[in-house]
């Protein structure tokens, strides 16, 4: 019997949904909807006469563009394999479904990545915002850390909306309260003290509070450990996630729920 | 491949019942099967929608598990050694969906291949020496653009990717067209020849008359009977057929009408207008029967042999559309 290595599927599940998002772009549209965000923002921001804030509005569409697709793509990997018949297939292989995830997911946040130039072309071509980074190695650090968190976060959504029965609502839900948590635009050091407790517990703060601060280059006090904080939180999430689909595959097994659609 | 002293399959009071959201009772699709497939052979697997014959598949797939009884692929438990089964097999599930609709068949079994544990040349050599198997080797279109047949070839394609030791067919020639189907039956062998097992579950009589070397019925999950499919056939040697040729629909009906009175007679029915059909029953009937007949001056009859479809509707029962 042949071994099976988890970076081959890993590499093959990339591949597959490379060429699957290459051939329908659309399914970026949280990254193509950046531009009007953008815009948006620095528009609102311009006129309250707050440019010092330029550097709020080209980050907060990326990570929202992020987190949309972590959302709205990477959560629907299952149950798209479920509705297409071919969940059935890859449990009959000896590959392992999360390694597939892990590729695919991958592969979706990657492609987010392009938000973060658009957004600065954008604010560059219409409000002559010259995009600088103070610390080029704390952001892209942190912006690498984001996106290991947001694959995790991805691969539970995946499991979670896989089990319920009406993920439209759950995937709507989860998109404005979590910007807002997550501090994409609003610093939560301005949010009251409860809300501030409960923003520490999500990714996206720690993420959006270091991107921010490596720009300009001040509040960067203790930054290994705060990205540290955000690996942190991605191993957790990791580690749900690979339980719940444990549980989830080994279940569907049992009931026969692997082909419904 | 599998060793000659080692059954392909074996499966043993194999149960398995469904949960049916909604509903009390619990839906048996299995209902203790037992069956062993010989290594090297085609088995075909029989039976009407709902039988348990996509049930088994799976099971055997390890993509589903029993509620009971024991099933093993190649020597190995689907459920205790279930990653060493899944080394060991090619699953085909018939229908439209199971494939990525925007890549094109060459990008498919890539991915496939990885799951498969193949990569580098090995892998590339596989999967055109499978594509052109499958007669897709001119074909550079999305899957979507596809039609039903060739979408089952691909299926094909990927369940013969990794040389499967064991290769399940769930109806596997769906939406094939004639030819393509009569070539599928070479390919089967094919794969035969090379030492695989095929397990095939179809409706299609002279598919599973051609290709298998053994065939089983079940239905209500239940296993009927297993024979060759001419041994099926001798099944029903009791019920073994004369069609009488007659002049006229008068004429055919009066002789229907003598022969039913007989009491080596089973059944009797008029075909096409002038030509009865009779079943026998009894030791040394026909010959009583052919003898009454050439006495009567009928002098154009055929004795013939059950096809299996015959055999099918006979152990199956003619339930017209019904789907216990």
């Amino acid at each position: 019997m042949r071994r099976v290595g988890a970076v081959p599927v890993i590499a093959a599940a990339a591949l597959l949904e490379a060429r699957m998002l290459r051939r329908s772009p659309a399914e970026l549209f949280a990254v193509w909807l950046v531009p009007l965000q953008t815009l948006g923002y620095l528009a609102i921001f311009r006129f309250s006469g707050r440019d010092d804030l330029d550097a709020y509005a080209v980050l907060a569409p990326a990570i929202i563009a992020l987190w949309a697709l972590a959302l709205l793509r990477s959560g629907e990997v299952i149950a798209n394999e479920r509705d297409n018949q071919s969940l059935e297939a890859i449990a009959a292989a000896p590959a392992r479904l999360e390694l597939v995830m892990i590729g695919r997911v991958a592969v979706i946040t990657l492609a987010s990545w392009v938000a973060l130039p658009l957004s600065a072309l954008t604010g560059w071509l219409f409000f002559g915002v010259v995009p600088v980074v103070a610390d080029p190695t704390v952001f892209g650090l942190t912006y690498v850390a984001m996106s290991l968190a947001t694959v995790a976060t991805a691969l539970l959504f995946a499991v979670f909306f896989v089990n319920s029965r009406s993920p439209r609502i759950f995937q709507n839900s989860l998109s404005y309260p979590f910007y807002v948590l997550g501090g994409v635009l609003v610093p939560i050091a301005l949010y009251p003290q409860w809300v501030q407790v409960l923003s520490r517990g999500v990714y996206l703060s720690w993420s959006a509070d270091l991107l921010r601060a490596s720009t300009t280059g001040t509040g960067l006090q203790g930054w290994p450990w705060r990205l540290a904080v955000i690996l942190g939180l991605a191993a957790v999430t990791f580690i749900v996630a690979h339980a719940l689909l444990g549980l989830t595959m080994r279940n569907a097994r049992r009931e026969g729920k692997l082909g419904l659609t | 491949m599998t060793s000659a002293a080692v059954p392909a399959i074996e499966v043993r009071e194999l149960r398995r019942e469904y949960r049916v959201r909604g509903a009390q009772k619990r839906v048996t699709a299995l209902d203790g099967l037992s069956l062993t497939v010989a290594g090297g052979s085609v088995h075909g697997l029989l039976g009407p929608n709902g039988a348990g014959k996509t049930t088994l598949c799976k099971i055997l797939a390890t993509v589903l598990v029993p509620t009971s009884g024991t099933a093993r692929v190649a020597g190995f438990d689907v459920e205790r050694d279930a990653l060493q089964v899944r080394g060991r097999i090619g699953l085909v599930l018939g229908g439209d969906r199971g494939l990525y609709a925007k890549l094109t068949a060459r990008e498919n079994l890539e991915f496939w291949a990885a799951m498969y544990g193949m990569s580098g040349d090995g892998a590339s050599l596989r999967i055109r020496t499978v594509i052109e198997q499958v007669g897709l080797g001119g074909v550079d279109l999305a899957v979507e653009r596809f039609s039903r047949g060739m979408k089952q070839r691909l299926h094909l394609a990927r369940g013969l990717l990794p040389e499967p030791e064991v290769l399940l067919l769930d109806e596997p020639t769906t939406g094939m067209d004639p030819v393509s189907a009569h070539a599928f039956r070479d390919l089967v062998r094919g794969v035969v020849a090379a030492g695989s097992t095929v397990l095939l579950t179809t409706h299609d009589m002279a598919e599973a008359e051609a290709l298998c070397t053994e065939v089983s019925m079940i239905d209500g999950g239940r296993l009927l009977a297993t024979s060759t499919p001419r041994g099926l056939g001798e099944l029903l040697t009791a019920y073994e057929r004369i069609d009488v040729r007659t002049s006229d629909p008068a004429t055919a009906e009066r002789v229907r009408t003598q022969l039913e009175a007989r009491d080596d007679v089973a059944a009797t029915a008029v075909r096409d207008g002038t030509t009865v059909r009779v079943e026998t029953r009894g030791e040394d009937a026909v010959g009583r029967v052919l003898s009454a007949l050439v006495a009567q001056g009928l002098t154009q009859v055929a004795v013939t042999s059950p096809s299996l479809d015959e055999v099918y509707v006979h152990v199956i029962g003619d339930r017209g559309m019904d789907v216990r």
